[in-house]
C-alpha cells in the first residue's frame, strides 16, 4: 500500500510538470510527451486529473484568507543578498563551530582605547556573520543567491556563504547541493570542501561531500577541481600535491580524502541529479553505499547494517528517496539475509 | 488580421478541439467524480487509451493536450449517454452547458463544491510556505510566473518548478481525501 502511494506521488508529480511543459513546449517535447501517455493507461488518467486539478485551483483560497504579503516575508529569508560588506573570502580563521560568529576579541588592551575605537566599526563590519543555510533528514531545500545562482540543497546539508564584489565562496560543510551558477566571470564560483576545490564561471554542477570524499559531477559548462590533498591520514600518509583538474559537462570525479582525483567514466549525471525528484537510482552500488543515501532522506525509519560485509552485495534499481521499506522489500527477498523491523529501525542481517 | 496557426489546423486536431469544446463539461465531472468518489465513477482509462494509441503520431503531435482530451470527452460522453439511457435519467442541464466554458471545474452540487473549497483548503495548509506562497500569487492573484518571480526573489524556472510540485501535492490530497 505505502509503496503504491509512493509510485502515484511520483506519477503526480510528472504529470504535472508535463502539464507545465506543454505550455511552451518545443514539438520534440510533445512527442516526448505522446510517448509518455502511450506508455500506459495511468499516465493517460493522471494527466487528466492534473489538468481537472489546475483548473480546481483557480478557485484556491477563494474567501483571500491567506496573507500574501506574510508569506512572501516568511519566505524572504531564503533570499541572500549579495551585500558589498560581505567578507573577504579567507579573511577569516577556520573554526568547528557550526554558528560560525566571529567577533573578533583579538584586540589588546596594549593597543590603546583610541585604536580600538577607531578599529571597532571596521571590525564588525567585517567579522559578521557569514550565513549558514542546512537541511535536516529528508529535507530539500532551493536558495537563490542575489546574483541569480541557484543553490539546491539535499536532505542533511549544510553549507556557508561567503560573498563578495569579487569573490562568490560556498563551503558545503556537510552533504549535497546542486549548484546553477549564473554567468559572471568577474566573481568566480567556488565551492570548496573538506578534500577539494570546486570552481566554476556559468555552469551547473552537483558537489557530495561524504566521509570518504567529494563527488563532483557537471551537468552544464565546465568547472575545475583542485583536490586539497589532505594529511591527516597519519605520520605515513602520502601528500599528494594540488593538481587542478577540468571537468565538462557529463563528466564526474572523485575527490578521495587522501586527495586523490579519479574521474567515473560511466558516470550518468543525470541520475546522480535525481535526488531532485526524490529519486535514488543504483547502478551497481555496494549494500552499505545505499543504505547510506536512505538514511539521509527517512527521519522515522533507519536502516541498519548488521554484520553484513562491504562490498558483498551490489544492486541496480530506482528507489523513491522516502520510502526505505521498499529496500527492505528487496533484501528480504536473499537468502543469505535477514530482515527485522523494529521501533523506527530496519535491520539487516547475514542469514 | 488573425493568423492561424498551421500546426492548429489540420482537421484530426480541428475535430478533436470540437469534441473537447462540446463535451468538456462531461469530461470534467468525470474526472472530479473519479477522483472523489472513485466507486461511484465508471473506469473509462482504458476505452480511453487504447483510443489515444490508435492515432498516428504525427498527428497527434500537433496538439496532444486537444487529441487526448478531444477522445477522452468523446469516450465520457458515450458513456454517460450510455448510463443515461439505461437509468432514463437523461441530464438536460447538461446538454446546455456542452457548449460552455471550458473551465468548468467545480462540482455542481452545493454540498460538493463546499468540500472541494475545504478540501482545497486543507491542500493549502498543508504545503510548505514556499509552495503555498507560489500557488498563491499565481492561482489565486493571477501572476505570470514572471511577476511572481519578481514578488519572491526567486528566478522563473524555480517557481514554475514550485508551481507543478504543488500542484501535484494538491492533486494528491485531494483523492487521499477518499483513502
Amino acid at each position: 500500500m505505502k509503496l503504491q502511494g509512493q509510485i502515484d506521488r511520483l506519477l503526480a508529480q510528472r504529470a504535472s510538470e508535463w502539464h507545465q511543459i506543454l505550455e511552451n513546449a518545443t514539438d520534440s517535447q510533445r512527442a516526448e510527451f505522446v510517448a509518455w501517455l502511450k506508455q500506459s493507461p495511468l499516465h493517460v488518467q493522471e494527466y487528466l486529473e492534473t489538468v481537472y486539478t489546475d483548473q480546481v485551483l483557480k478557485h484556491i483560497d477563494a474567501e483571500r484568507l491567506e496573507d500574501i504579503e506574510t508569506l512572501i516575508a516568511q519566505v524572504a529569508p531564503s533570499v541572500v543578498p549579495l551585500g558589498k560588506e560581505s567578507l573577504t573570502p579567507g579573511s577569516l580563521p577556520k573554526g568547528e563551530g557550526r554558528n560560525r560568529r566571529r567577533w573578533t576579541v583579538g584586540f589588546g588592551l596594549a593597543a590603546g582605547l583610541a585604536l580600538c575605537f577607531s578599529l571597532l566599526p571596521f571590525a564588525f563590519k567585517h567579522f559578521e556573520a557569514a550565513p549558514e543555510y542546512a537541511t535536516a533528514l529528508g529535507e530539500q531545500r532551493t536558495i537563490q543567491l542575489a546574483d541569480s545562482s541557484i543553490v539546491t540543497l539535499n536532505a542533511d546539508s549544510r553549507i556557508q556563504l561567503r560573498l563578495n564584489e569579487t569573490h562568490r565562496d560556498i563551503e558545503l560543510l556537510r552533504g549535497e547541493a546542486l549548484f546553477k551558477v549564473a554567468h559572471d566571470p568577474s566573481r568566480p564560483f567556488t565551492v570548496q570542501t573538506k578534500t577539494a576545490i570546486v570552481q566554476a564561471v556559468g555552469t551547473q554542477f552537483n558537489v557530495y561531500e561524504r566521509p570518504n570524499g567529494t563527488r563532483v559531477s557537471v551537468l552544464e559548462g565546465r568547472v575545475k577541481v583542485t583536490p586539497l590533498g589532505r594529511s591527516s591520514a597519519g605520520a605515513g600518509a602520502t601528500r599528494v600535491a594540488p593538481v587542478t583538474e577540468s571537468l565538462s559537462a557529463g563528466q564526474e570525479a572523485q575527490v578521495g580524502a587522501d586527495g586523490t582525483f579519479r574521474r567515473n567514466p560511466k558516470a550518468d549525471v543525470m541520475k546522480t541529479v535525481a535526488w531532485r525528484e526524490r529519486r535514488l537510482i543504483f547502478d551497481d552500488a555496494p549494500l552499505e553505499d545505499m543504505v547510506y543515501e536512505f538514511n539521509r532522506y527517512s527521519q522515522s525509519t533507519r536502516l541498519t547494517l548488521d554484520g553484513v560485509p562491504a562490498g558483498s552485495h551490489h544492486y541496480n534499481g530506482i528507489f523513491d528517496a522516502a520510502d526505505p521499506d521498499s529496500l527492505a522489500a528487496l533484501l528480504a527477498k536473499e537468502p543469505d539475509l535477514t530482515v527485522e523491523r523494529r521501533n523506527g529501525e530496519i535491520v539487516i542481517r547475514k542469514r | 488580421m488573425s493568423v492561424r496557426n498551421p500546426k492548429l489546423d489540420h482537421p484530426l486536431t480541428r475535430l478533436a478541439a470540437l469534441a473537447f469544446r462540446k463535451y468538456a463539461p462531461e469530461l470534467h465531472r468525470y474526472i472530479e467524480r473519479r477522483m472523489r468518489r472513485p466507486g461511484v465513477a465508471p473506469d473509462l482509462t482504458q476505452d480511453i487509451f487504447e483510443r489515444f494509441l490508435q492515432i498516428e503520431d504525427a498527428d497527434v503531435v500537433r496538439n496532444p493536450q486537444a487529441y487526448l482530451y478531444g477522445i477522452a470527452s468523446h469516450v465520457v460522453r458515450e458513456a454517460m449517454f450510455r448510463e443515461d439511457r439505461s437509468l432514463v435519467t437523461y441530464d438536460s442541464e447538461a446538454v446546455e452547458e456542452a457548449g460552455g466554458r471550458l473551465d468548468h471545474a467545480l462540482p455542481d452540487d452545493m454540498a460538493e463544491r463546499l468540500a472541494l473549497q475545504q478540501d482545497l483548503k486543507r491542500a493549502l495548509a498543508e504545503l510548505p510556505a514556499m509552495h503555498r506562497t507560489v500557488l498563491l500569487l499565481i492561482k489565486r492573484d493571477g501572476l505570470s510566473y514572471e511577476e511572481a518571480a519578481r514578488r519572491t526573489h526567486l528566478n522563473v524556472n524555480t517557481v514554475t518548478t514550485y508551481v507543478f510540485e504543488a500542484r501535484a501535492r494538491v492533486k494528491m490530497i485531494l483523492k487521499d481525501r477518499q483513502e
